[in-house]
């Protein structure tokens, strides 16, 4: 594979431009995945230019095939799908990112801790992660849902809580290999606190492969919540691509287009957080292969 | 052992801490009376504090009873032994069909290392691991059962016609066409990435260059030994899928009103089902355990480093 050498560190190149330069050399699928993030981002933030309708306005032209005023037609409330698509986006990216957040912050430290500490603390939240991966994730999250109620919130802290264990995992094997480096080992002998050290060193040095799992969770967390708008347990006051589907799956003989729109979009900004977080792997790779010099 | 016991009482613990009362959607009034109310829980056993119900719950456990199902009126092992044979048809044969697709393809990519084979597989495994399994179920319906007409949409029997003997048999299997289809695909990308990747960290392996300088026949230096180092973390996930098959695919039996068991699932869900809801869990987590005492057996038998003692 083709790597920038060092010659070149010295030259005016800005440090972004470099890794620009080396995401793409190492890593297509990465770029081809952050370009349709970039995209999709845009969308989401200027959802209001974007779209030719207000997608809650309900209008006397129902289930209207796709056609020049109603890009991707409309519903059986006379609502445009391609608005309705288009405000989506915010709720899934945000729901996505949020219980990805929420489940790398928690990860990271419980693995961090268990990792680093390693004892009884160890034991206890090994125990605790290997329970919760011995659970299908989305069965407790559809009852807790129906439990607790389908807020648009509710259902990304749940989602958020249920998926940690994964990067958990992955941040206590980094821990447990950080903390016999000597940094670390300086690090405490010059007596930094126990606590100090792990937030300071051990967890920003072991943080990209988590990073990149937190990345492929987004996903995951999005299409979570599109399976559980379609079952019904979405938030009902909220326009998102599972219930379109959902909406549109009744009308499946007379209007295609709800539904098939609905779930294009998803799998669209998915597989862009499964190529992006690839990618970052790909970096992580080469990089820990020692490629980059 | 303990693990499973410790997912049942974090289970228990969490259905009943849940807001909503079982009673209410049982007696089938809006605001039923104090003494209807009462009646039934005592009936139910739901007049006992919490620990009661905990310690008189693991006690039938023991006797093999899984309790009575409040909204069906029925044994729960009965409920459950009626949608695991449907569930598992389902389930089963698209992991069976995904991982021979998934891991036959990716063997197939590597041994050619044409560039745009690869490249096809590996688009197709993105495209397909992103798809919500409940889009791809009604795309499916939306072409083979609407416009084309060729399977049916819905059900797992013929309804209107039925039918008996071998006819029986082909019905069942004509219905679950389309339903089989759509979660073996969901579940291809899954064997395809893990086997892909664990063939290419193989082939890197130093033994590899031995044989080829060799001289070593390159078809038995892939189908003996990359294909036999690689099969191994394929292995895991297909006997991982195993376990949660039980569950059933609650989305696509959705989609395909196929009678398994994630439709009974939600609708103990929806139904605050408490006893249904745990002879559920119970099956799953007993069904897990199961399969991952299995993977590690066959882990032993496929690989000659690992022995048990």
């Amino acid at each position: 594979m083709f790597v920038e050498k060092g010659a070149n560190l010295g030259s005016s190149n800005s440090l972004a431009v470099k890794a620009g330069k080396f995401f793409l050399t190492v890593s297509k699928r990465g770029m081809v995945g952050a370009a349709i993030l970039c995209i999709i981002c845009v969308v989401a933030i200027f959802a209001p230019f974007v779209a030719p309708y207000d997608p809650y306005v309900l209008g006397s032209e129902v289930l209207q095939p796709p056609n020049r005023a109603h890009l991707c037609g409309t519903d059986h409330l006379g609502r445009d799908v391609f608005s309705m698509l288009v405000y989506g986006t915010r709720v899934s990216l945000i729901v996505g990112v949020m219980a990805a957040l929420i489940s790398g912050l928690i990860g990271t430290i419980a693995g961090g801790i268990a990792g680093f500490f390693g004892g009884a603390t160890d034991r206890a939240i090994s125990a605790i992660v290997d329970v919760f991966l011995m659970i299908p994730t989305f069965f407790l999250i559809i009852i807790i849902v129906a439990m607790f109620g389908s807020s648009f919130v509710n259902v990304m802290v749940i989602i958020g809580l249920t998926s940690w264990p994964s990067n958990a995992r992955l941040m206590r094997a980094q821990a447990l290999s950080i903390r016999e480096r000597g940094f670390v080992v300086g690090a405490r002998a010059i007596g930094e606190s126990g606590w100090s050290v792990l937030f300071r060193h051990v967890i920003p040095n072991g943080i990209l492969p988590v990073l990149a799992n937190t990345i492929m969770q987004v996903a995951g967390a999005i299409l979570t919540e599109a399976g559980l708008s379609f079952l019904g347990l979405g938030d009902p006051n909220v326009i998102s691509w599972g219930q379109l589907v959902q909406v549109g799956s009744t009308y499946l003989t007379s209007g295609w287009w709800v539904s098939t729109f609905g779930g294009l979009a998803v799998v669209l900004t998915v597989m862009g957080f499964y190529l992006l977080g690839d990618g970052i792997s790909d970096v992580l790779n080469s990089l820990s292969s020692g490629e980059w010099r | 052992m303990v693990t499973i016991l410790v997912v049942l009482l974090l289970n228990f613990l969490i259905i009943h801490l849940a807001p909503g009362d079982p009673v209410r959607i049982l007696s089938g009034m809006d605001n039923p009376s104090e003494e209807v109310m009462e009646a039934l829980r005592v009936k139910y056993g739901l007049d006992k504090p919490l620990s009661v119900q905990m310690f008189n719950y693991f006690a039938a456990l023991l006797r093999g009873d899984l309790g009575f199902s409040i909204s069906y009126n029925l044994p729960v092992a009965k409920l459950i032994s009626e949608k695991v044979g449907p569930t598992l048809l389902l389930t089963f044969s698209s992991a069976v069909i995904g991982l021979i697709l998934g891991a036959s393809s990716a063997l197939f990519s590597s041994r050619r290392r044409v560039v745009w084979i690869d490249t096809v597989l590996s688009f197709l495994s993105y495209v397909f691991y992103s798809m919500p399994s409940f889009w791809l179920g009604l795309i499916l319906i939306l072409v083979f059962a609407v416009n084309l007409h060729v399977f049916p949409t819905s059900g797992i029997v013929s309804l209107r016609e039925p039918q008996i003997g071998i006819m029986y048999y082909l019905d069942v299997l004509w219905h679950s066409f389309l339903p089989v289809t759509c979660l073996a695909l969901i579940n291809f990308p899954i064997y395809y990435r893990i086997t892909h990747s664990s063939i290419s960290s193989v082939l890197h392996e130093n033994f590899i260059g031995l044989f080829r300088a060799t001289g070593m026949d390159e078809r038995k230096i892939f189908g003996k030994y990359i294909s036999r180092n690689a099969i191994l973390p394929t292995i895991t996930i297909f006997g991982l899928q195993i376990g949660y098959a039980v569950t059933g695919a609650t989305l696509v039996e959705t989609v395909f009103a196929w009678p398994g068991m994630g439709r009974l699932l939600i609708n103990a869900v929806f139904r605050r089902d408490y006893p249904l809801l745990m002879g559920i869990y119970l099956i799953m987590s007993v069904s897990v355990a199961i399969a991952m005492i299995v993977v590690d057996v066959l882990y032993a038998v496929l690989d000659p480093r690992i022995r048990y003692t």
